[in-house]
């Protein structure tokens, strides 16, 4: 049996993509074409002109630029990685900063650095302890947050478990069980994330537009919209409509501005 | 004709099904994001659903999903299904289809319903015969040649070429992204990408589907009885 390649760039240099075993830059290195590999690992400052495929896994220590695509097991990211096409993995864990420009499908999205996802995300399971960003929808099965998130469309997860620390927002929200509850922020966290806010966001809180779940407990939240089937409305909320079917229970410190019991 | 829509919360009072088991349909693809119609309201927006539509798709899910995952309904609901047949009625009744071709498919794949792939091929067809008219002889090669490739097929990721060298026309059938270099007597006459059309009939398929109430319940039936046999093995 023939035994791929191994691709190793450590000083600086250029080369074709191709078919490898390992793939390993560590001074600057260009790969022009798509790569094949059971593992790539970036640790100086690498780019992929193509696309990445890997049995195993991609690491990024460096700074990693992959202008494709990226299918395969593992995306582990400690350093900054750009992902200029789709992601689909098994596996994505970010420590460092890492940026996806299209749709990632990904089995267990794992981000304690900062994560943004320029389109939608399909996943099994989120969990995120720092600073995540999709652009469109989120779908997980299980979605944790005890960080920050924006969500510029539909926040949809089974179970949805949020542990408010700086600014968490998504358009709408929706699920069986919705969990929130205020984090306590510490001062540095704020100062690390006020400057990526806009101009009326507010800090330690959850917005959103439109909040449905079966179940829905919430703490220091703004909505127009909280529907569902048993709902609990904790302190400092701010919700402008209120629709339940089985039961309400509202914090004295909460402000509720219309509840309907359908 | 205008569609009688269905708000959210009026759904969900006729069916009795939570909000929770809605997001998890729709997240698993048993409803698709196009039924989702968001319309402004006096509360902000609200989602409203194609009346008819959404009430068969729930009671459809509910009377299955003891017998089946998510996963297989998802499937069953899905056009490039392939345990999904499509009666050659429903093909006649679509315009984008030729009638000839149609006929020809049944002839020589010898079946009155066909499975995705099959209806995409009738389809670049018809287009190749509308855009361009292609001579009987040279339809019936293709038509023959699609009849061998078909069971080789695992994926849509290909790109049908129609070449012509001196008076001779051939097709060739491309892997998506595989460069093709020819003689260079030939001449391309026409390329088709199969991911692209696959996209528009999807789409048009979902309207003769969903089209008419009573045919919608036959064609569930009939898939029913497919998904047993499948659950069974």
């Amino acid at each position: 049996m023939n035994r791929l390649p191994d691709l190793s760039i450590s000083g600086m240099g250029k080369t074709g993509g191709g078919k490898f075993a390992n793939v390993e830059i560590s001074g600057m290195g260009t790969i022009l074409g798509d790569v094949d590999a059971e593992r790539i690992s970036i640790s100086g400052k690498g780019t992929i002109e193509g696309n990445a495929s890997v049995a195993r896994k991609v690491e990024v220590s460096g700074m990693g630029t992959i202008r494709g695509s990226v299918t395969g097991g593992q995306v582990i990211s400690s350093g900054t990685a750009s992902i200029e096409g789709t992601v689909e993995a098994e596996l994505v864990e970010s420590s460092g900063n890492l940026k996806i420009g299209r749709d990632a499908k990904i089995h267990e999205l794992s981000n304690a650095g900062r994560c943004r996802i320029e389109a939608s995300l399909k996943a099994e399971k989120v969990s995120s302890y720092g600073l995540l960003s999709v652009g469109a929808d989120a779908e997980a099965e299980e979605f944790y947050s005890q960080g920050s998130f924006s969500i510029g469309g539909l926040l949809n997860a089974n179970k949805i478990d949020i542990e408010i620390h700086g600014y968490c927002q998504a358009k709408e929200i929706g699920g069986e069980e919705i969990w929130v509850r205020n984090g306590h922020s510490f001062s540095f966290l704020a100062k690390l994330i006020s400057p990526f806010l806009s101009n009326g966001k507010e800090f330690d809180k959850l917005t959103a537009d439109l909040i449905e779940g079966t179940i829905v407990s919430l703490e220091f939240t703004s909505a127009k919209v909280v529907r569902g089937n048993k709902i609990t409305i904790g302190p400092d909320c701010v919700v402008q409509e209120v629709e339940y079917t089985d039961e309400l229970e509202i914090d004295s410190r909460a402000v509720v501005h219309k509840q309907t019991k359908i | 004709m205008q569609e009688e829509l269905l708000a959210k919360k009026e759904l969900l009072r006729l069916t009795g099904i939570s909000y929770g088991q809605l997001y998890r349909w729709k997240r698993q693809n048993l409803i698709p994001e196009s039924w989702f119609i968001k319309q402004s309201s006096f509360t902000g927006q609200e989602t409203f659903f194609p009346k008819e539509k959404i009430l068969q798709r729930i009671s459809t899910i509910m009377d299955l999903k003891d017998q089946h995952s998510l996963e297989e309904l998802a499937d069953l609901f899905s056009p490039e299904s392939t345990t999904k047949h499509f009666a050659s009625s429903d093909l006649t009744a679509m315009p984008e289809l030729d009638q000839g071709i149609i006929s020809r498919f049944q002839h020589v794949i010898k079946k009155e319903s066909f499975i995705f792939k099959e209806v995409l091929f009738i389809y670049v067809l018809s287009k190749i015969i509308r855009q361009a008219g292609v001579s009987e002889s040279d339809l019936e090669d293709m038509v023959l040649s699609i009849q061998n490739w078909l069971p080789k097929l695992k994926t849509i990721s290909y790109r049908f070429i129609v070449c012509q060298r001196l008076s001779q026309t051939f097709s060739l059938l491309l892997q998506q992204d595989a460069p093709l270099y020819l003689d260079h007597k030939v001449t391309e006459l026409h390329v088709y990408d199969l991911d692209e059309l696959a996209k528009d009939l999807k789409l048009k398929l979902n309207k003769v589907l969903e089209g008419e109430g009573s045919h919608n319940h036959e064609f569930f039936v009939e898939k029913d009885s497919g998904l047993e046999k499948t659950a069974k093995l």
